[in-house]
C-alpha cells in the first residue's frame, strides 16, 4: 500500500498543491489518501520514504527504490519537480537512500535534465563518500547537470 | 539448437569455482505479485557473496572510479538488474523457468541469468544489443539518459546493462539458444556479467 500525504505551509501555493495531488489519485496504483496538512509532502511506503520539505528546500529520499516502470516512478517524478517549482535553490537528499535500481537512475535523470532548463534554480545533492554507489549515481546526475553542486560527507 | 552470441560470453565452468545457482519456477503471478521477490533474491545473493570477501582487501575506491565489485551493493545492483530484465521479459506461454547462477573465481565474478524470450521481442532485443556492443558505452550511457528524458515508451532502452559497464566496469554477453525440441520452438536468452574482483 502506498500513502501520500501533502502537506504545506500557509505559504505554499495552494493551486500546485492540489494540482499535484490530483495529479497523483489518477495513478490507479495508489491509494487516494491524500490530505492538506501544514509542513510537507511525502511519499511513504513499507520500502521507502520521499519527503519535501519547504522550510529548507530539500527533497530527502530514504529506503529502497525497486520500481519496475517510469510510470511506478511518475509519482516522486511529479514531487521533485513540484519542488523545484518552489525554489531558487533546491537541495536532493540521498544519503539514506539504500538502493536505487535502474529504472530509478533513469527518474533521477529525468528530474535533473528537467531542471537544466530552469537555469535560475541552484540545486545541490547530498551523499556519502563511504557509499560508491552514490558516489558515482551522484557524479552522473552533475555530468548531467554540470552546476550541480555535491555535498559528499 | 541454433545459438546466437552477442558480447563478451563466456560460458558457464563451475570447476574450481564457488558457485550458487537459483532456479525460479514459471507460475502465472502477475509481474506485480513477481517483482519483490527480485529485491530479496538479490539481497540473498549479496549477502551470500559477502562472505566469501570477508578479509579480502577491498578495491581501491574514489571519486572518478568505478563501484568496486566487492561492495554488497555491486552484486546485489546486478543480480536485481538482471532478475528484473529476466521477469520483465520472460515469456509466460513457454513455462521455462528463469535460472541464476554466480560463479565465484580467485580474481572474477560471474553472473549467468537465463530466462524464455517471447521470439517477437527478439529482433527488438538484439537491434540494441548490437549498438550496446559496437558504440562507446560511455557516451551510449548519457545518450540514453537524454533520450529516456523525452521519449516515454522506450522499453529496450539497454540502460541497466549500461549502468553495468559503465558505473561496475562489468564485462557483458548474451546467448540465444532455440530449442526445436518442442512442438512450438522456445527461444532462451543467457545475459552473461562479468567483474573483475
Amino acid at each position: 500500500m502506498v500513502t501520500i500525504s501533502v502537506e504545506h505551509d500557509k505559504w505554499a501555493k495552494e493551486s500546485i498543491i492540489s494540482g499535484m495531488g490530483e495529479r497523483f489519485a489518477e495513478i490507479p496504483t495508489l491509494t487516494n489518501s491524500i490530505s492538506l496538512g501544514e509542513k510537507y509532502m511525502e511519499i511513504k511506503t513499507d520500502d521507502y520514504h520521499i519527503t519535501y520539505q519547504p522550510d529548507s528546500a530539500s527533497v530527502i529520499c530514504k529506503g529502497s527504490l525497486l520500481l519496475s516502470s517510469a510510470e511506478e516512478y511518475m509519482p516522486i517524478l511529479q514531487l521533485l519537480n513540484g519542488a523545484a517549482e518552489q525554489h531558487n535553490t533546491l537541495t536532493l537528499d540521498v544519503k539514506e537512500l539504500e538502493f536505487l535500481n535502474s529504472s530509478g537512475i533513469n527518474m533521477f535523470t529525468k528530474f535533473v535534465i528537467n531542471v537544466r532548463k530552469k537555469p535560475d534554480l541552484e540545486m545541490t545533492a547530498r551523499g556519502y563518500q563511504e557509499i560508491p554507489w552514490q558516489v558515482r549515481f551522484l557524479k552522473n546526475l552533475q555530468r548531467l547537470l554540470p552546476t550541480l553542486e555535491l555535498e559528499l560527507e | 539448437m541454433t545459438t546466437q552470441i552477442f558480447g563478451d560470453f563466456i560460458e558457464e565452468w563451475d570447476n574450481d569455482a564457488e558457485y550458487l545457482k537459483v532456479s525460479f519456477s514459471p507460475f502465472s503471478a502477475s509481474l506485480k505479485q513477481r517483482w519483490q521477490t527480485n529485491g530479496l533474491s538479490a539481497d540473498f545473493i549479496g549477502d551470500y557473496l559477502q562472505t566469501f570477501f570477508v578479509g579480502k582487501p577491498k578495491n581501491p575506491s574514489g571519486i572518478n572510479t568505478p563501484i568496486p565489485a566487492r561492495s554488497k551493493n555491486a552484486v546485489k545492483y546486478i543480480a536485481n538488474e538482471l532478475l528484473e530484465n529476466a521477469m520483465k521479459f520472460s515469456d509466460q506461454v513457454s513455462f521455462s523457468p528463469t535460472k541464476i547462477a554466480l560463479y565465484l573465481y580467485n580474481n572474477q565474478l560471474i553472473f549467468y541469468v537465463t530466462n524464455s524470450i517471447n521470439p517477437s521481442n527478439v529482433d527488438n532485443f538484439q537491434a540494441v544489443l548490437r549498438e550496446l556492443t559496437h558504440e562507446d558505452p560511455h557516451d551510449l550511457y548519457f545518450h540514453r539518459m537524454e533520450a529516456n528524458a523525452s521519449d516515454e515508451n522506450n522499453t529496450y532502452s539497454g540502460l541497466g546493462f549500461l549502468s553495468m559497464i559503465c558505473d561496475y566496469s562489468a564485462k557483458l554477453g548474451w546467448k540465444f539458444e532455440t530449442i526445436n525440441q518442442t512442438s512450438v520452438p522456445i527461444i532462451t536468452v543467457t545475459t552473461m556479467v562479468s567483474l573483475n574482483i
